[in-house]
């Protein structure tokens, strides 16, 4: 998994056109086949639901675009500064919640389910593509829930995620 | 065990929280969103869905009737559905699953659904006791 960058930084790079889409993971349509957690099955990486036993510590997050994870209300100008394309922003979404489960010392194994609120549904596939990169590519995948919609936070928004985590109490 | 609100900077206490912790003492379910496409379908294979709502609505029942089953929990258990919808209706079908229990459900109605040709799209939180 790539280097936690800070958000400036990636800003640059993500511009230079570093970040592109991976042409080798295999991504498949929604939802899939596969039931239960932890599947890793390349033909089937998807799962129909996640269960977490009882006993555990739920940690909802609020939804993420590629805004800064902090910012101002109502938003200002001078802060709504993300890249145009589907892969940079999404990177930036990851990002942000990786700043929220890291500091809890949590990792993507910890996600239970993940909303995407997506202004095109035809970027499901970029969209997948990296967030598979956070997650290990199919060691893990959530339960997950895409949804079109017109509008998101910020104008140039084009993808918000929200997660929930669980966290074992006792580990 | 009391909410504990998560801030990863230091910030004044009047700006948004990316993330409130709580304690649960059930275990959760949470199942993607369904609709009524074959489960067990392969991913890429091509899959027409009926026309009318009320077959797509029981077929999708069907569907999250079958993952609730695998997973140890039944209508009984869900507390929450989110309910997505291009054309309404339906409504009986849901009634004839449900058997008189009624979840916390918010419905939406969507102008495009995640797969082409389906209508309707159920999210669903259940709770599930051990063992």
């Amino acid at each position: 998994m790539r280097d936690l960058l800070n958000r400036r930084d990636f800003l640059v790079t993500g511009a230079a056109g570093v970040a592109t889409v991976s042409g080798t993971v295999q991504l498949f349509s929604f939802p899939l086949a596969a039931h239960s957690q932890g599947n890793r099955s390349v033909t089937t990486p998807r799962g129909t639901y996640v269960r977490a036993d009882a006993g555990v510590d739920l940690m909802f997050l609020a939804g993420a675009t590629a805004l800064d994870l902090y910012h101002l209300h109502p938003h200002v100008e001078h802060e709504v500064i993300m890249p145009a394309d589907i892969v940079g922003q999404t990177h930036m979404v990851m990002r942000n919640l990786k700043e929220v489960l890291d500091d809890q010392g949590l990792t993507w194994r910890n996600v239970v389910k993940a909303n995407r609120y997506q202004t095109d549904l035809s970027e499901s596939e970029a969209i997948e593509s990296v967030m598979a990169e956070y997650f290990g590519y199919w060691d893990w995948w959530p339960a997950m829930t895409a949804m079109k919609v017109r509008n998101l936070s910020s104008e140039p928004a084009r993808l918000e995620i929200d997660i929930i985590a669980a966290i074992p109490r006792n580990g | 065990m009391p909410l504990e609100v998560i801030n990863t900077r230091n910030v004044s206490a009047t700006a948004f929280p990316p993330g409130i912790r709580v304690s649960a003492d059930m275990g959760f379910l949470f199942l993607s969103g369904i609709t009524a496409r074959p489960l067990d379908l392969d991913a890429q294979a091509d899959f027409e869905f009926p026309t009318d709502i009320g077959v797509q609505t029981r077929m999708m029942l069907q569907n999250v009737e079958a993952v609730l089953e695998q997973a140890g929990a039944t209508w009984r258990d869900v507390i929450k559905i989110t309910r997505f919808y291009t054309e309404s209706g339906g409504g009986e079908v849901v009634r004839e699953f449900l058997q008189g229990w009624n979840p916390c459900t918010t419905t939406l109605g969507v102008d495009e659904l995640p797969i082409s040709g389906a209508k309707i799209m159920y999210d669903v939180i259940a709770v599930v006791s051990d063992g």
